[in-house]
């Protein structure tokens, strides 16, 4: 017999999914998931050492199917999501059904796959909400971005970020010989909010799974300042957001 | 026959030194484990025939699988000599005993292929006989020469020579310890559950693996032998996990915990940290140590895991697992949960493999001590700085708890 469920969706972009959800199993162990009546999807999730958060918002355009009685919060585990997830194709179709209990993953593909999971108990301390005065910010191409993410976390343990008024520059932080610079001139830098250079260490295993999330975006900012967390803010089809933040090197 | 040495000491040394002293910088007497071995399994001895009462202990190589060499062992003399597979009390022996009682295990070996396990031939059925037995079995080995060579390994305990087995006889009637004869005779108990029943009736890990690795465990049509150094990793593994997925739904302790140990020219520290569950083992080998033998500087390897675990097998071996089960029993006899971070460090003079055992008793006897407890990871640290010999600088480099820990957190910026 099928449950009736207060909220079902249908997810229109199965390749976002799978890159965030790929994305978000390598950083933390919980998702938590708040479901508006008004239309808007709200993912939240934070590492265990409490380093880096990523909030994703999805639309109510991000879905074929948006059907929500009353606003709901549930959270699952992201070795649950992941084992849901795993297999799926970019042509099948996503959708999910949850209670104040249960949420339930929906696969349809040849097979047709089913994923009942308990929904997680939410934390009794409020997930952390950050209120930053950003004294830059850069809005970069999304491709050169993640090309030089993925270059330099490849090598790298923490990644310098340096930005002023024409460049976004990405340095290996320990040797300092390694970088890659995000000019105006070569088209690479849209727009630097940088009134002088600001510069902060990150570490590099906490931005080596963003860099497909940065590929598969619209549009990216690059929030920045001297010694306080580093702020990306990704653009998605056909809308929606993803934002990360992650605290700097002590 | 012409003697020769691997070290090369000085004479004068020793002749000052006399097994007292450790002036050569090993860290432990070749001479005294050469004439403490001697006293066991002297020339005559090294004959076709061998009897002796078993610990028991079985040995299965890893060399050619699926079709390996198995190696039923024992010292060449009569009486209780189950203290040569007992772990807990080998640290508290010196490096020349411990060497010498286990180079005397004479081993008679057959090769045989890993399936036979799920239908055992009547030489492994006396294998299986005599691995199930709690007490040590009195056997007799009829070897096809006169044994030589020997085992030392990172992962299991030394081993003395060996021959090709002719025959083995069982000589007296071994008695079957109750908990491993009831998954030895349950054929449809998988290795899994069989390794946690076992653990929790009070059997040791060593008797575990042992059972394990001469395919006495699992399901009938499955059973297979396993090389010894995986079976030792996987029930390190498989009992780690299993207390974790306990442990991880503890409360956290209340503040953080330094223990320190040092043993035959290793140094153990273990700082546990009031946070959810991670975990990381990293080991020093300093120049002149067993795997570092011709360095200039000491060598860092470094592996952790974060809260979920981890889904492949770590780079740094077995060791891993064999501290990560010690820390995990110390963690549910308190019924609490913590991060756990873990530093060996090997200085010159330690230059002979001995086994994961080594860390993981040296682990559970380190964690059974007084700490000292702290309320911030920076004082945990100040503690440590100046009993390590790395510079803690280095270590921080490459720790990853340690980093979290230490690193700012986003909670640092939250909205007030």
């Amino acid at each position: 017999m099928s449950r009736e469920y207060p909220v079902s969706l249908v997810f229109a972009d199965t390749k976002t999914l799978l890159s965030l959800v790929d994305a978000i199993s390598s950083l933390a162990d919980d998702v938590y998931i708040n479901i508006s009546e008004e239309g808007l999807l709200k993912i939240i999730a934070i590492d265990p050492a409490k380093v880096s958060m990523i909030e994703v918002e999805f639309p109510q355009e991000s879905f074929l199917e948006y059907k929500v009685q009353r606003p709901l919060r549930v959270g699952i585990s992201t070795k649950n999501l992941s084992t849901a997830m795993e297999d799926v194709k970019r042509q099948n179709r996503v959708s999910l059904q949850a209670d104040e209990e249960n949420i339930e993953i929906m696969i349809e593909g040849i097979p047709r796959r089913r994923f009942l999971f308990r929904s997680l108990e939410l934390p009794s301390e409020e997930i952390p909400r950050l209120e930053i005065e950003y004294p830059g910010k850069a809005s970069v191409q999304p491709d050169p971005f993640a090309s030089a993410l993925s270059d330099l976390t490849a090598i790298a343990n923490y990644i310098t970020f340096k930005l002023d008024p024409n460049m976004l520059e990405l340095r290996e932080a320990d040797t300092q010989k390694r970088y890659v610079r995000l000019t105006r001139e070569n088209g690479s830098l849209l727009e630097s909010t940088a009134s002088e250079e600001v510069s902060a260490d990150y570490d590099a295993s906490y931005l080596s799974p963003i860099s497909k999330l940065v590929k598969i975006s619209t549009a990216v900012d690059v929030w920045l300042g001297s010694g306080i967390p580093l702020k990306l803010e990704m653009g998605l089809t056909p809308s929606g957001k993803i934002i990360y933040y992650l605290a700097p090197r002590a | 026959m012409e003697k020769r040495s691997i070290v090369k000491i000085p004479s004068e040394l020793c002749v000052r030194c006399r097994g007292s002293r450790y002036l050569c910088g090993l860290g432990y007497c070749p001479i005294l484990v050469e004439s403490f071995k001697r006293n066991i399994v002297s020339e005559n001895i090294l004959r076709e025939e061998i009897k002796g009462s078993s610990p028991p202990t079985v040995f299965v190589g890893r060399i050619g699988y699926p079709n390996v060499m198995m190696y039923p062992s024992s010292p060449p003399l009569y009486g209780d000599t189950s203290y040569y597979e007992r772990s807990d009390k080998w640290i508290e022996l010196s490096l020349e005993e411990f060497l010498s009682l286990r180079l005397s295990l004479i081993r008679g070996g057959i090769k045989i292929n890993v399936k036979k396990a799920s239908d055992p031939d009547e030489t492994l059925m006396k294998i299986h006989e005599m691995s199930i037995s709690e007490k040590p079995v009195n056997i007799y080995m009829r070897l096809e020469r006169p044994p030589r060579g020997g085992v030392l390994s990172e992962e299991i305990p030394p081993l003395g020579p060996w021959s090709p087995l002719k025959k083995i006889f069982i000589e007296s009637n071994p008695k079957s310890n109750r908990y491993i004869e009831k998954v030895y005779y349950d054929h449809d108990l998988r290795s899994r559950e069989a390794i946690i029943y076992l653990y929790s009736s009070g059997v040791d890990v060593n008797s575990i693996s042992r059972v394990l690795s001469v395919g006495a465990l699992g399901m009938r049509r499955n059973r297979k032998i396993v090389p010894t150094r995986w079976a030792i990793t996987a029930v390190d593994s498989i009992l780690s996990d299993h207390l974790l997925r306990s442990v991880k739904e503890m409360p956290v302790i209340d503040r953080f915990k330094v223990f320190i140990r040092e043993i035959h020219r290793n140094l153990f520290i273990a700082i546990l940290a009031p946070t959810k569950w991670m975990f990381e083992w990293g080991e020093a080998w300093f120049p002149g140590s067993t795997w570092n033998p011709w360095g200039s500087e000491a060598e860092i390897e470094l592996d952790y895991e974060g809260f979920s675990g981890r889904d492949d097998y770590p780079s740094i071996g077995g060791c891993y697992y064999a501290s990560r089960l010690a820390v995990a029993e110390r963690l549910y006899t308190w019924r609490r949960q913590a991060s756990a971070i873990l530093w060996r460090e090997i200085y010159p003079g330690f230059n002979i493999p001995v086994g994961v055992w080594f860390v993981r008793e040296n682990i559970r006897k380190m964690l059974s001590e007084k700490p000292f407890e702290t309320d911030s990871i920076e004082e945990a640290l100040d503690y440590v700085k100046n009993i390590l010999r790395v510079p803690l600088e280095r270590w921080l480099k490459r720790s990853y708890v340690a980093r979290l820990l230490l690193g700012r957190r986003l909670d640092d910026y939250l909205k007030r």
